[in-house]
């Protein structure tokens, strides 16, 4: 009787991938890496929002009030919590009569577009955390899993020790 | 002003001393004119009209009140303070993907951090040095 095949790791974690896609370090947190998936959601999650609390909602945008697309946006969508703010901030935009830059000077507006180095850096933030995501990703979808591998390691100690 | 002195040539702070006579990169020297370039393109930043004060001159109403995500921060005048945390986040994030050893993380990436920090610094005045010959 042959013996059966050994079972190979997958060769990419799809739903982990996608879990990091949704939520930095979920991934990790998901195959078993929970330390590694804290400090990537902390650190990563904290230059998304440090983007956003600089620059605003007006730094995620995929076409600029000129209609053409943002290649800063490819980077920020790479955390899905970009296209919620993206949505909003699109909404919110709606409401300006004409063009985005003319703030209302009635009173208080549901958002203030941001300009000059405030939106450069809080751009810079949100892309790069977007891309820091990817790698983020990249390493999750190609990480074997720790949960699997610590019982088989157990096992064959076991067995090492009762042969 | 800077009197720092290498530690293995005695050669003191300088553009010379950056590689002083032990034939070693002078780590203080580095720091001493990583630090001075670091303050004079934050003074010179600082000089420079922040670009709001262009693009909204003509609205005679105050600035609103900071509102979080729904406003833009008022950081024109230290936005180059902004960097190093983005050297860092990119630093802690490389080195734990890429480290085996979590408990490694951050040392190396302290070390990343600071090579990051004086490589920019470095590419900054190699780009100054150019701008002011040509």
């Amino acid at each position: 009787m042959t013996d059966p095949a050994p079972q190979r790791p997958p060769l990419w974690n799809l739903p982990a991938a996608i879990a990091a896609w949704l939520l930095p370090g979920l991934g990790h947190l998901l195959i078993g890496e929970v330390k590694r998936g804290l400090i990537l959601a902390t650190a990563i999650g904290t230059l998304w929002i440090a983007g956003l609390l600089l620059g605003g909602i007006s730094v995620i945008q995929f076409k600029t009030h000129k209609d053409q697309v943002r290649p800063w946006f490819l980077g920020q969508m790479l955390i899905a919590p970009s296209l919620v703010v993206e949505y909003t901030h699109d909404r919110y935009r709606a409401h300006y009569p004409t063009l985005e830059p003319t703030p209302d000077p009635d009173g208080p507006t549901l958002y203030e577009p941001s300009y000059g180095r405030p939106y450069e850096i809080g751009t810079l933030y949100t892309a790069l955390a977007g891309l820091l995501n990817l790698l983020a990703i990249i390493d999750v979808a190609y990480r074997e899993p720790k949960r699997a591998k610590a019982p088989t390691a157990a096992k064959a100690q076991r067995e090492t020790e009762a042969g | 002003m800077f009197d720092v002195r290498c530690s293995m040539c005695d050669v003191r702070a300088g553009v010379r001393a950056l590689a002083g006579r032990c034939g070693r990169w002078c780590w203080k020297a580095v720091w001493a004119v990583s630090l001075a370039v670091v303050f004079a393109s934050t003074a010179s930043a600082a000089e420079t009209p922040p670009d709001i004060a262009h693009r909204t001159s003509h609205i005679a109403h105050p600035p609103p009140a900071y509102r979080p995500f729904l406003e833009p921060a008022p950081i024109d005048r230290y936005w180059l303070w902004l960097l190093p945390p983005l050297i860092i986040a990119v630093a802690v994030v490389y080195r734990t993907i890429k480290s085996d050893d979590l408990s490694e993380v951050p040392r190396r990436a302290a070390y990343l951090t600071l090579q990051v920090a004086v490589f920019m610094v470095a590419a900054a005045l190699a780009l100054w040095i150019v701008l002011r010959l040509f």
